[in-house]
């Protein structure tokens, strides 16, 4: 019996788990993470490192959207609670009429138009300025640490009658995460003082 | 009646064994073929329309439409044609993947419960095999408790009457040699009184005549009769010890004795007697025994050689042999008298057993009573009109371990 039952986890990790996806199997990572202070908030600078294995990029090039969500969130140290969230969506579709790839990033509240698809793909990975943790929220005397992660969207394949697939699929479902060291608040504070 | 059994390259191995392995075979059979056919054809199938040109082609009309809904169209086909490229890849190996291990699964799935399935239908067997097995090895009667139906339910049930019987007829059995054996004990014994009786009673005949008609030669003849009289009480003495030594014969003594020196001094009691080659290795031991009770063995089985030459009738041949062999010392006892048949082999050792007109059949019981005492062993090797070979085999080592002996 504990044969069958091994047998059914490891099927189940294997398969439905998307033990073993695509044929890249460099691990995403969140890279060059940076916390900057403004006036009004904290905010956080990644890159999605190894974002797109060779058939995301395929996937690209046949024009289909391609979702990535960086979550940011602020949280206390000492009651591991949560103080503020955020979410950044970068999306990269492939116009096939214009030859043009768009990179439209909620962050910075800006579009990227290129007709490369290495740049086009390197913008989406970036994710620039995400206000995590307004200052109003800040106490001098509290430490914080951020926590960053992201994850692909579902897309619509018009190929498969319109269904939508889950991108993590490509990422065999691992998310990327990363976090932070601990911060005063009180370093937020006077720095813009 | 006899059926013959074929083996085949499994005959060593159980039935439940044979069954599962049979069972494997089906099971990777009816697996393994269609799941390689499977993965081989969907993995063709991935290949299937990924050709370049359709990709150059599709990007060729959308750059020659006219902006509208052609465009659109052709813009639209060019992308479901690079999704099915892309994710007809990835589907496969998931189709590939699940179709691998559904297959692993199955075929797991399958001997699992086969196993299963099998375990159950030969536990039947398997205990029929082992109550048989305890049955043939003369253990108490082993009744197989059972809910099985069909033929081996059937099978069990026969089994469990049958050893029924077979007790009941081996009980039976014993009775019946006890009872022969009590019987010829009896006539053995009432053998050997009535001859001394015989004589007894004539010569008290004799007297009696001669005293009532007052014979001359009376004194004389209460002189001899007299004589005779006292003769065959003392026989009658010697048969009631010889019986008496068999019926209460002590435990050896043992002390370590050299075995050459027994052998020796024993064959030298028959003197002139025989003819006994004595051929003796040079490094022979000294074992734990009782020198008196191993002497007599060995007397006992040198008389019986020399018995069995004058039975014969011919020349005879007596050799004796002590030799070292592995573990043990083996004294052999040759003989190229009459032999004895296979049947007679067979009662050897049992006591009052005998072929012989004067016998007692007390010396061979006696001798194997000794070489068990002393945890040897005692083998015959006979062939009628050829001669017989006694073979006594004492352990070198340690004291005696009491040990059945056969012939």
């Amino acid at each position: 019996m504990d044969f069958i039952v091994g047998l059914l986890i490891a099927v189940k990790s294997l398969v439905f788990m998307g033990g073993y996806i695509a044929p890249d199997r460099v691990p995403v990572k969140i890279a060059d993470m940076q916390v900057l202070l403004t006036r009004d908030d904290v905010r956080v600078r990644c890159t999605v490192a190894n974002a797109y294995s060779g058939e995301l990029r395929k996937l690209a090039q046949s024009g289909t959207p391609i979702l990535l969500y960086v979550f940011a969130e602020a949280r206390q140290v000492r009651k591991d609670s949560l103080v503020s969230n955020a979410v950044a969506e970068n999306k990269l579709e492939l116009d096939l009429v214009a030859k043009q790839y768009r990179v439209t990033r909620s962050a910075g509240q800006d579009t990227v138009v290129s007709p490369n698809l290495d740049s086009a793909l390197a913008a989406t990975a970036r994710c620039s300025g995400l206000a995590v943790l307004p200052k109003e929220k800040v106490q001098p005397a509290t430490s914080y640490y951020f926590v960053v992660w992201a994850v692909l969207g579902k897309t619509r394949v018009e190929a498969l009658a319109n269904k939508e697939i889950d991108l993590m699929y490509f990422w065999r479902y691992n998310r990327p995460t990363l976090k932070t060291e601990p911060f005063k608040g009180e370093q937020f504070l006077a720095s813009t003082k | 009646m006899h059926l013959r059994s074929s083996g085949g390259f499994l005959r060593n191995y159980s039935l439940k064994t044979k069954t599962f392995v049979l069972l494997a075979c089906i099971v990777l059979l009816a697996t393994l073929p269609p799941g390689l056919y499977y993965v081989t054809t969907i993995r063709a199938l991935a290949h299937l329309g990924a050709s370049e040109r359709i990709d150059e082609t599709l990007s060729w009309a959308l750059d020659h439409q006219s902006a509208g809904a052609g465009r659109a169209a052709a813009a639209l086909a060019l992308k479901e044609y690079r999704q099915v490229l892309v994710l007809r890849e990835s589907i496969v190996r998931q189709v590939v993947l699940f179709s691998i291990f559904y297959t692993v699964f199955v075929a797991a799935l399958s001997l699992t419960v086969g196993y299963l399935f099998v375990a159950r239908i030969t536990r039947g067997l398997v205990n029929l095999t082992e109550a048989t097995s305890l049955l043939a090895a003369d253990n108490p009667l082993y009744k197989i408790e059972s809910t099985e139906g069909g033929e081996i339910g059937r099978l069990i049930n026969a089994f469990n009457t049958m050893g029924e019987r077979l007790v009941q007829a081996r009980q039976e059995k014993i009775m019946a040699e006890r009872r022969a054996t009590w019987q010829r004990v009896a006539r053995i014994i009432a053998h050997e009184i009535k001859n001394p009786l015989t004589p007894i009673k004539l010569s008290t005949e004799r007297l009696y005549d001669k005293f009532l008609n007052n014979a001359a030669d009376f004194p004389q003849v209460l002189q001899s009769t007299t004589g005779t009289i006292l003769s065959e009480i003392e026989n009658l003495q010697k048969l009631v010890d010889t019986f008496h030594k068999y019926a209460k014969f002590p435990d050896p003594v043992l002390r370590l004795e050299p075995i050459r020196e027994v052998v020796e001094e024993t064959c030298a009691l028959f003197g002139t007697e025989a003819a006994i080659a004595v051929d003796l290795a040079p490094d022979l031991p000294s074992i734990n025994m009782d020198k008196g009770q191993i002497r007599e063995a060995i007397a006992n089985l040198v008389k019986n050689a020399v018995q069995a030459v004058e039975e014969a009738g011919w020349r005879g041949e007596i050799r004796v042999r002590c030799a070292v062999v592995g573990d043990y010392v083996e004294i052999a006892v040759t003989d190229n008298g009459c032999g004895i048949s296979v049947e007679n082999q067979k009662k050897l050792f049992q006591p009052y057993f005998t072929t012989k007109i004067h016998g007692n059949g007390i010396g061979l019981a006696l001798t194997e009573r000794i070489i068990h005492l002393h945890g040897g062993k005692i083998l015959c090797e006979s062939e009628v009109g050829s001669g017989t070979t006694f073979t006594i085999l004492l352990s070198t080592k340690g004291p005696y371990h009491g040990q059945d002996t056969r012939c």
